[in-house]
C-alpha cells in the first residue's frame, strides 16, 4: 500500500533502465524544471522525451497502483461531475469507478497529491478513497467523450442563452425590420413624390459620409503613424519575467482540413520563448475531419499538443470550435492562431509582459499581423499592404483614440477568465473575433495592441480571397447589427468617441463597399455623357465636396495604403498601393456577395483554403529537410 | 525623486510653457494690430487690401495659389467682412506665430528672459511686421515654409511615418498657396536624400521619395481633374505657374527685376547677404554645420535655414516669378526661426543669437537697401508719418 505521492526518482530511474529516457533528457529536463518551477514530469513530456502515457505505466510500476487505460476501461459515468470538470482538467484526476465495497477509485496523472486528496474527501465524504494512475490525454479523452453533449450545446448556445441580443443568432431583429422598411418607404415616397429633392439629399448625404469616412481613416493612420505608438512592450520587460512566474499558456489552433501545414503550426509552436510545458496547445479539430486528425496524431507532436474532437453540429463555425476547446483549456491565459500562422517567437512573453503591466480591465492584447508570401502576386501584395495599415497603423490608433477594437482574426490573447465570464465568442458571428472586441469594450474591458507580429499566408488566389472577404463583410454586417439593435445603450456604454469610431470602423467601410460601384458610375456617366447628366443631382455645394472626395479623398486613400508599407520598410510594395483602386472593386465585389449571404445564409462559414502560396511550401521543405539550407 | 514627481514636474512645465505662449499670442496680436491701426489711419493699405480681396473673383488670379483663394473665400462668406479683415486674419496669424514660437524656444530650453527677448525681437523685425500687418496672403506661405522646415527637420531626425505624412501634406499645402513655392519645394527636394533616414539604396529612395511628394502630386492632379470636370484646359489651371510674373506683369518693370531678372547667380549672389543681414542668425546653422557631428549627420534643415531663402529668391528671379527679394528674405527667416526652435542651443549660441537678431533688427530699419522699393518705402513712410 501506498501512502504518498509515487517517487519521482524512482520513476525516473525505472525510465532509465527500462531505456525509455537517455541521461542527456533528464539532465536537460532538470535544468529546465528548476527554471520554470515545475515537476521533472512536466518538462519531460512537455520536451516529448517521455509519452505521458509511458510515465502513467511507469509510474503505476513503481507505485503498484493500477494504470488505468479510460479508454479500454471508460470511467463510471455516475460519477462524473459536469460541474467539477474544471477540477478534472486542472489537477489531472477524474472519479474512475467503485470498487464492490463502495469505495472510489480516482484515475490521476499525479495521485495522492494534497489538492487532489482535500477535493477528494469533499467529494466523497466517508467513502474509501483509492488510487490508480492515468495519462493526461486519457482524462482528456473522457471529458469529451462523456460531456461531449453538453460542451457542444454551450459553445453553440451559452451566449444565446445568456444574452440573446449580443448574439448573431437571429440576424435582424423585428424593429430592424420595422425600421427598415419604414426607411425604404420614406425613400420610395421621396423618389415618387419629389424625385430630384430626394435624389439631392441623398448625393449629400453619401458625400458627406464619405467624406468623414475619409477624415476617420486619415485621423487614425495620423495618429497610428507616430514612431512610439507601436512600442508596446520593451525588451527589458521581457527580460525581467521570471520563468517561474509565467502563467500555463493556452494556445487555441482551430483547423478544418488543413492536414498540409500543420507542420508550420508546430514548428511554429516550438520555436515560441517559453516554458514549453506551461503551454497547453489544443488542436481544435472537427469531428469528420478524420484525415487532419490522422495526421496530426503522425505528427508524434511533445505531450503538450493535444487533439480536440469537435462534435460535428451546426453552426459549424471556427467560434463554435474555439468555444468548445475553451471549455478543456487549463491555461490563465489563452490565444488563438491559425494553422498556418508564425507568431514572432517572444509573441506569448511580451503578451505576458503587457497584461502584467496593465491593470485588469486590460482583458485581451491583439499582436499585429502581416504575411510571409507578400511578394507572390498583385492579390498578396495588396493584402499585405492592407494589412500593415490594418495592424500597424489603424489599430494603434483606435486604441490611442480609445474606439472598439475589432480583433484579427487571430493572435488575440486573452485573459482565460474574463473570456469565459464574457461567454467566449459568438458561434454564429463570422468574424467572431470583431464582435468580441466590440463586447469587451461594451464590458468595460479594453483591447491593447502588442507590437508583435504573425506571419501568415495572404489568400492570393482570387476566387478563395473574394470567399474569405464576403465572409469578413459579412461578419462585420452581423457585428454592426448586434450592437446596433440598442443604439442608446450602446453609446453609453462606448462613449462618443468610442460610438462613433463603432460607425465609421465597424459600420461605414462596408457600406462604402457596397456603395462604390454606383458612384463609379456616376461618374462613368459624368465622364461619358458630360457633367450635364448628374448636375441636378450634385448643385455647387455637393458637386465641390463630392470633387474632393473622388480626386483627393481616393487619392489620399492610395496614400494612406501607400504609408502602410513605411512602417515595416518594405519599399518596394508602395508602388503597388497606385493600383489600389483595383483592389477596391474586389472589395465591392465581395461586399455583393457578402449581403446575399446575409440574407440567405447567414451563418454560412466561408472556408479559407491555406496552403496554396510558394512561400508556404518552401516553409513546409524547410521544415522538412532542416538542413537543406533553406 | 520619483518618475512620477519628474513627470508631474514635468507636466507642469509644460503648462507653463504653454500659458506663457498664449500670453505671448496676445501680447503679440495687441502690438501687430496697433501698427496696424498706424497703417489704416494713413490710408496706405487701402488699395493693396482692394485688390487682394477681390482676387478670388478672378479664378486665374488665384490658380497656383488655390489654399489662399479658398481661406479668402471663406473670408468673404463672414457677414460685415471686407478688405481690412484680411489684415485682422494676418494680425492674428502674426500674433499666433510669435506665440508658437516663444512656446517652442522654453521647449527646448531657453530661458524665460531669452525667450522673451528672442519674441520680442521677431516682433520688430520690419519683415514680420510688415507680412503680419499687411493683409498680404505671403504670410501663409512664409508660415507654411516655416511648417515644412520643421517637417523636415522631424523625418532627418525622427524618420517615422507620421513625419514623412507631414512632410509630403506640408509641401503639397506649400505648392497650393503659393506659385512661388514651387523654388522652395525643388531645393527641399534636392535636400530630401539628406534628410530620409530610412534611404538605402535606390528602390528605398524612390519610394521615400514617392511617398513625400505624392500629396503634392494629389493637390496638382486634383486640381487639374476639377478644371476638367468644370469643362476647362489643364493650360488654364496651371496659368499662373506658366505665365510671367505669375501674371502680375506689372511687376516686371520693379527695381529688382529690372536688376536681376533673368538671372540666377547674380541674385543668389545679392540674396545671400541681404538674407544674412536681414537675419544674421542664419550664421549659426552654418557654425553648427561646421562643428556639430549630430547637425552634419541631420544636414537638411540648417541647410534650409543658410540656404533656402537665398536659392528660392534667386530661382524665382530666372523666372521672372518674383517683384523682389521679401518672400526669399521671409522665407530664409521661416526657416531659420524653425531652425532655432527645434535645436537645443548652448547658452552662448543663444546669447549670439540675440545679439545677432538685434544687430539685424537694427540694421534692416536704417539701411537704405531694404527701402529701396516704392510699396516698403510707402509702408515704412505710412507707419512714421
Amino acid at each position: 500500500m501506498v501512502f504518498g505521492p509515487p517517487p519521482e526518482d524512482e520513476t525516473l530511474a525505472h525510465l532509465m533502465l527500462e531505456g525509455r529516457l537517455d541521461t542527456a533528457a533528464l539532465t536537460r529536463a532538470r535544468a529546465q524544471a528548476r527554471a520554470w518551477g515545475m515537476t521533472i514530469h512536466e518538462t519531460l513530456v512537455a520536451d516529448g522525451a517521455i509519452s505521458p502515457r509511458d510515465w502513467a505505466a511507469a509510474v503505476a510500476t513503481v507505485s503498484g497502483l493500477p494504470l488505468a487505460d479510460l479508454i479500454a476501461t471508460p470511467c463510471d459515468e455516475v460519477l462524473l461531475d459536469h460541474a467539477e470538470r474544471n477540477f478534472y482538467l486542472a489537477h489531472g484526476v477524474i472519479p474512475w469507478r467503485r470498487d464492490a465495497d463502495r469505495g472510489v477509485v480516482l484515475a490521476a496523472v499525479r495521485p495522492m497529491e494534497p489538492e487532489a486528496l482535500e477535493w477528494a474527501e469533499r467529494e466523497f465524504p466517508g467513502v474509501p478513497i483509492r488510487w490508480a494512475v492515468t495519462a493526461k490525454f486519457d482524462i482528456l479523452w473522457t471529458l469529451q467523450h462523456v460531456f461531449d453533449h453538453l460542451a457542444d450545446l454551450a459553445a453553440r448556445e451559452a451566449l444565446y442563452l445568456r444574452t440573446p441580443e449580443l448574439s448573431a443568432k437571429v440576424v435582424f431583429t423585428p424593429g430592424q425590420v420595422i425600421f427598415a422598411a419604414i426607411m425604404a418607404s420614406l425613400l420610395l415616397l421621396g423618389l415618387w413624390i419629389a424625385p430630384v429633392p430626394t435624389l439631392i439629399a441623398g448625393s449629400a448625404l453619401v458625400t458627406v459620409f464619405y467624406l468623414l469616412s475619409f477624415c476617420f481613416r486619415f485621423l487614425l493612420t495620423w495618429v497610428g503613424a507616430r514612431h512610439d505608438v507601436g512600442i508596446a512592450v520593451h525588451d527589458h520587460e521581457i527580460e525581467a519575467l521570471k520563468p517561474e512566474e509565467l502563467p500555463t499558456y493556452t494556445v487555441l489552433v482551430p483547423m478544418y482540413r488543413e492536414k498540409e501545414v500543420l507542420p508550420i503550426l508546430v514548428h511554429s509552436i516550438r520555436r515560441l520563448d517559453y516554458p514549453r510545458a506551461k503551454l497547453d496547445v489544443k488542436l481544435v479539430l472537427e469531428q469528420d475531419d478524420e484525415e487532419t486528425i490522422e495526421a496530426a496524431k503522425a505528427l508524434h507532436a511533445e505531450g503538450i499538443f493535444e487533439i480536440i474532437r469537435v462534435p460535428t453540429s451546426l453552426p459549424k463555425t471556427k467560434p463554435k470550435a474555439c468555444n468548445y476547446a475553451l471549455h478543456f483549456a487549463r491555461g490563465e491565459l489563452c490565444v488563438v492562431f491559425d494553422a498556418e500562422d508564425m507568431p514572432e517567437p517572444d509573441q506569448l512573453k511580451k503578451a505576458v509582459a503587457l497584461f502584467k503591466r496593465s491593470g485588469p480591465e486590460v482583458a485581451c492584447v491583439q499582436a499585429r499581423l502581416n504575411y510571409f508570401n507578400r511578394r507572390e502576386n498583385f492579390l498578396t501584395r495588396m493584402f499585405t499592404l492592407e494589412y500593415s495599415n490594418w495592424f500597424d497603423y489603424l489599430l494603434p490608433g483606435l486604441h490611442i483614440l480609445r474606439v472598439p477594437i475589432p480583433l484579427g482574426g487571430t493572435s488575440n490573447h486573452f485573459r482565460t477568465s474574463v473570456l469565459r465570464d464574457l461567454g467566449a465568442w459568438d458561434p454564429y458571428n463570422v468574424t467572431e473575433d470583431a464582435d468580441l472586441g466590440v463586447r469587451l469594450t461594451q464590458a468595460g474591458y479594453e483591447v491593447a495592441v502588442v507590437n508583435s507580429t504573425t506571419f501568415e499566408e495572404a489568400n492570393g488566389v482570387l476566387r478563395s480571397w473574394i470567399n474569405q472577404r464576403s465572409r469578413w463583410i459579412k461578419g462585420y454586417m452581423q457585428t454592426w447589427l448586434v450592437h446596433m439593435r440598442r443604439p442608446v445603450q450602446l453609446y453609453s456604454r462606448l462613449g462618443n468617441v468610442g460610438f462613433w469610431g463603432f460607425q465609421f470602423f465597424v459600420g461605414f467601410p462596408v457600406l462604402t463597399a457596397l456603395l462604390n460601384p454606383l458612384l463609379w458610375m456616376t461618374t462613368a456617366a459624368t465622364l461619358i455623357w458630360g457633367s450635364a447628366a448628374v448636375d441636378r443631382f450634385f448643385p455647387a455645394p455637393i458637386i465641390y465636396l463630392a470633387i474632393f472626395n473622388l480626386v483627393v479623398g481616393n487619392a489620399m486613400y492610395v496614400y494612406l495604403t501607400m504609408v502602410a508599407a513605411a512602417k515595416r520598410g518594405w519599399f518596394m510594395l508602395m508602388p503597388w498601393a497606385l493600383l489600389a483602386p483595383a483592389y477596391w472593386v474586389l472589395h465591392s465585389v465581395a461586399a455583393y456577395k457578402a449581403l446575399w449571404q446575409l440574407l440567405l445564409r447567414p451563418h454560412y462559414w466561408e472556408k479559407t483554403q491555406h496552403g496554396t502560396s510558394t512561400a508556404t511550401q518552401e516553409a513546409l521543405a524547410a521544415i522538412a529537410n532542416p538542413g537543406s539550407g533553406r | 525623486m520619483s518618475s512620477t514627481t519628474v513627470s508631474a514636474d514635468y507636466t507642469d512645465r509644460q503648462d507653463g510653457h504653454a500659458f506663457g505662449g498664449a500670453l505671448v499670442m496676445v501680447v503679440g496680436t495687441i502690438w501687430y494690430a496697433f501698427i496696424a491701426d498706424l497703417l489704416f489711419a494713413s490710408g496706405h493699405l487701402d488699395a493693396m487690401l482692394e485688390r487682394t480681396w477681390l482676387v478670388s473673383e478672378d479664378p486665374a488670379a488665384v490658380a497656383g495659389q488655390w489654399l489662399a483663394a479658398m481661406l479668402l473665400s471663406l473670408t468673404r462668406l463672414v457677414p460685415d467682412a471686407g478688405p481690412q479683415t484680411l489684415v485682422m486674419l494676418t494680425v492674428l496669424a502674426g500674433g499666433f506665430t510669435l506665440g508658437v514660437f516663444y512656446w517652442r524656444l522654453r521647449r527646448v530650453h531657453w530661458g524665460l528672459l531669452e525667450a522673451l527677448a528672442a519674441t520680442a525681437l521677431l516682433g520688430l523685425h520690419p519683415a514680420t511686421l510688415m507680412l503680419a500687418t499687411t493683409g498680404q496672403t505671403l504670410l501663409l506661405s512664409v508660415l507654411l515654409v516655416g511648417i515644412v522646415a520643421l517637417a523636415l527637420d522631424r523625418a532627418s531626425t525622427i524618420g517615422d511615418a507620421q513625419s514623412l505624412m507631414a512632410l509630403g501634406l506640408a509641401l503639397a499645402a506649400l505648392v497650393l498657396t503659393a506659385p512661388d513655392a514651387l523654388y522652395i519645394a525643388l531645393p527641399i527636394m534636392a535636400l530630401l536624400p539628406f534628410c530620409l533616414r530610412d534611404v538605402r539604396d535606390s528602390g528605398s529612395a524612390v519610394a521615400l521619395f514617392l511617398l513625400t511628394l505624392f500629396p503634392a502630386l494629389i493637390a496638382v492632379g486634383g486640381i487639374l481633374l476639377a478644371a476638367a470636370t468644370f469643362g476647362e484646359a489643364p493650360t488654364y489651371a496651371l496659368n499662373r505657374w506658366v505665365a510671367p510674373m505669375h501674371g502680375f506683369t506689372e511687376a516686371a518693370n520693379t527695381p529688382w527685376l529690372v536688376r536681376f531678372g533673368g538671372e540666377f547667380f547674380q541674385p543668389l549672389l545679392a540674396l545671400l547677404p541681404l538674407c544674412a543681414v536681414a537675419m544674421p542668425p542664419a550664421v549659426l546653422p552654418l557654425i553648427s554645420l561646421l562643428v556639430r557631428p549630430e547637425e552634419r549627420q541631420r544636414p537638411a534643415t540648417a541647410l534650409l535655414a543658410l540656404l533656402g531663402g537665398p536659392i528660392a529668391g534667386a530661382g524665382a528671379t530666372l523666372f521672372w516669378h518674383t517683384a523682389g527679394p521679401l518672400p526669399a528674405i521671409a522665407t530664409g527667416m521661416a526657416a531659420v526661426v524653425a531652425w532655432t526652435s527645434s535645436r537645443r542651443l548652448q547658452s552662448a549660441e543663444r546669447w549670439l543669437w540675440l545679439v545677432w537678431l538685434a544687430i539685424g533688427v537694427v540694421l534692416c530699419w536704417t539701411t537704405l537697401w531694404v527701402w529701396n522699393d516704392p510699396d516698403r518705402l510707402a509702408w515704412r513712410v505710412a507707419l512714421f508719418h
